[in-house]
């Protein structure tokens, strides 16, 4: 995804200072999927911050009452130099790595067979796919358009089967259904036909319709066991963020001034800097002679679950959000003029970000409507009176609500929870009980 | 000093000022505590975390019979010498007095204090005694406290535990089953049928994916019954759930062509007036 990001950087180790890196992009079995953590300090300070005090504050009850999802405000200003830090998205990198996991795929001399992959929201694994099958020239089958699922979507099925017997790559088999009582009928005929393919087919798989399919039809049970994208911690958090960047730009962190990501050239060397658990505020161990780093991306990485997409929407709204402080004066006369041209951009502290929060309580249409939308993978507005037991007019008025707020957005034609109020509307959904995903 | 006044002596402690101020101290300390579970736990578990109220609610009346229990049995031995001949002459005494004025309201209580050991009904479960139905909000000391799904607040006397039948839907757990009925015409397809509702409850944004959902049915003589049962992610989502598969369940049956039952009503003609 990052403007360096090459095939090598991506599938294979590379030396820097004699420590061998892990590739910045793996795709692994889903059982060695590894998320994140975050440092236990801010684990606990933000608990208190924005659960605890909130809740017995019951900031919550009053916002839900007055019809309104708790977002905290912040300014959205796309500065020039945002977009510098932050191309756009480029899943070359991940598809890479999933090329080299399929590299043994598929077996000419064997019969045919499925591979299955499996991603969270906003984490490429459709993108992904759609590369790989680019660069491979297989050919693509998109899910049929929803409102012909429940009639069953005649015909749709055998152009998986149609043409040659190349590989058939299936992407998003979350719009393959629909949660109505009618909907169900498309995924149990594909699921008959993959009990035995006729042709080698790669699925990607959004990790909560994913989960739904679990419980509900028990697809796992036939399907191969899944692969998923490796969730990047810490490390590889600043190493793409840093990739991705205009190597003329310094993030620094606006109260104290000391670099949020390393420079290019202690990229390099970061495998040996040694990462202790520092916070926002301080710093984390390092060379003496390498400049200090904040543990920003620590949290950042543990934030976004090591969710790629998240992780970049995320770390863009911090850019946009410091785009608009104030920097100390005396602040920049310490750290002087960069010496090699180079541009600063300035973030605030972790604890300080404003980020789109859900209310830990919110109404029932409001947490239903959002978990509809994650277990689908997003839906058209004009499908969602057929899976929500809700009239429409009350839908979209809570879709306006959630949009207004920054919790869901219209992603090429679909309504998705955002990259940036995932981690919150999944932390509700956990709370309240409903199905999660395994991410 | 005749013996009365003697036994008496031995069995109160001198009463003053301060032990007043005590007793005074432990009975608002006592109403405090109390009221700070009944109400304190409820609403904390609503913010923190809802998923357990369940799990956690059954704890306000024991914790309120703890403190009850302390506060009187504190309050005894400032009054009282706390011995055992002085402890079993004034209970004894006391027990026969107050059991013929009160004997109802003492029956509450004890009946209170038997559902606290034997949980025929706690905070947040869905019960049924006599003809109310409802969700258990508060157990007080003589009664329990339920509202009904059309939001009428229902007080039952303890004392019913006595008497009557207890039906109780979910038992302290977060879910309880719902039965969704179907009349159907009986020329049809019945597996297709049974499947299409599986479906219409397997679909509904409220089901508890967790626990199983089972559709049984039978023939009657003027056609098909059907019932889905399954469960609501949370109790109180039972009439939301059982309305949201009905919905489901006759737009999969239109689908599949199936008419509702029709029952066919023999009326007994009235006999003609004398």
């Amino acid at each position: 995804m990052g403007k360096r990001n090459d095939a090598g950087d991506s599938a294979a180790a590379t030396e820097s200072g004699g420590q061998p890196q892990p590739p910045l992009w793996e795709v692994v079995p889903l059982d060695r999927f590894a998320r994140p953590s975050g440092p236990a300090g801010e684990t606990v300070r933000k608990g208190l911050r924005r659960g605890f005090w909130q809740r017995l504050r019951g900031a919550d009850e009053a916002r839900a009452a007055a019809g309104v999802a708790s977002v905290e405000e912040a300014p959205a200003i796309a500065a020039p130099v945002v977009d510098r830090a932050v191309p756009p998205p480029d899943w070359s990198g991940p598809a890479t790595a999933l090329e080299l996991a399929l590299a043994d795929w598929p077996d000419p001399e064997a019969a045919a067979s499925v591979r299955l992959v499996v991603g969270p929201p906003h984490g490429g694994t459709g993108e992904m796919l759609r590369h790989v099958a680019w660069a491979r020239g297989w050919r693509v089958v998109e899910a049929p358009p929803p409102e012909a699922i429940p009639a069953g979507a005649a015909g749709w099925l055998d152009q998986l089967t149609d043409g040659d017997a190349g590989p058939v790559v299936l992407p998003a088999l979350e719009h393959c259904y629909l949660r109505h009582p009618l909907g169900l009928g498309l995924i149990r005929r594909l699921a008959d036909r993959y009990a035995a393919p006729a042709v080698p087919t790669l699925i990607g798989c959004d990790s909560w319709a994913f989960a739904y399919f679990g419980k509900a039809l028990g697809l796992p049970r036939w399907l191969p066991s899944p692969w998923t994208l490796q969730a990047l911690d810490h490390e590889r958090t600043e190493r793409w963020l840093a990739e991705m960047a205009d190597p003329a730009l310094r993030f620094h962190q606006i109260d104290r001034g000391d670099l949020v990501l390393p420079p290019p050239l202690a990229a390099v060397t970061a495998a040996s800097r040694g990462h202790g658990e520092g916070d926002d505020e301080g710093h984390e161990d390092g060379d003496q002679e390498s400049e200090p780093v904040t543990g920003f991306c620590r949290f950042l990485a543990a934030y976004a679950r090591g969710n790629p997409g998240v992780i970049r929407a995320v770390w863009r709204r911090c850019l946009e959000v410091g785009a608009t402080q104030e920097v100390d004066q005396a602040m920049l006369d310490r750290l002087g003029t960069p010496a090699d041209g180079t541009d600063r951009v300035w973030l605030s502290p972790w604890h300080k970000m404003p980020l789109p929060t859900l209310t830990a309580d919110p109404p029932d249409l409001d947490q239903y409507f959002l978990h509809s939308l994650l277990v689908h993978g997003g839906l058209p507005e004009d499908i969602l009176p057929t899976v929500l037991p809700t009239p429409g007019t009350d839908l979209g008025r809570s879709l306006r609500r959630l949009m207004a707020d920054n919790i869901v957005a219209d992603y090429d034609g679909r309504w998705q929870v955002t990259a940036t109020a995932y981690p919150s509307v999944r932390k509700v959904m956990a709370r309240q009980g409903l199905l999660l995903d395994a991410f | 000093m005749d013996d009365a006044e003697q036994t008496l002596v031995r069995i109160f402690n001198e009463l003053g000022w301060r032990e007043a101020a005590e007793i005074a101290a432990i009975v608002i300390v006592a109403w405090a505590l109390t009221t700070a579970v009944q109400r304190g736990l409820p609403w904390l578990t609503e913010r923190f975390h809802r998923a357990k109220r369940h799990r956690i609610l059954p704890f306000v009346p024991v914790l309120k019979m703890v403190i009850l229990v302390g506060a009187l049995a504190i309050t005894l031995s400032i009054v009282i010498r706390p011995t055992v001949e002085n402890m079993v002459t004034i209970l004894g005494a006391s027990a026969i007095a107050i059991g013929f004025a009160f004997r109802d309201y003492l029956s509450g209580v004890v009946a209170g204090v038997v559902a606290v050991f034997e949980r025929p009904h706690r905070p947040g479960d869905w019960v049924r005694i006599g003809d109310a139905y409802g969700e258990v909000t508060k157990e007080g000391l003589r009664g329990l406290e339920m509202v009904t799904p059309d939001d009428t607040r229902v007080l039952i006397p303890h004392s019913k535990l006595w008497d009557t039948a207890i039906y109780n839907a979910n038992a302290g757990s977060r879910e309880l089953m719902c039965v969704v009925r179907f009349f159907v015409d009986p020329r049809h397809d019945a597996a297709a049928v049974r499947s299409a509702l599986y479906d219409a409850a397997l679909t509904s944004p409220y089901v508890q994916l967790e626990l199983p959902i089972t559709v049984v049915l039978w023939e009657e003589p003027w056609g098909t019954h059907y019932r889905v049962k399954a469960y609501p992610v949370d109790a109180r989502q039972q009439f939301q759930f059982i309305s949201d598969v009905t919905v489901r369940g006759k737009a999969a049956l239109a689908a599949l062509g199936v008419a509702p039952a029709v029952p066919s009503v023999s009326v007994a003609t009235a006999e003609p007036l004398p």
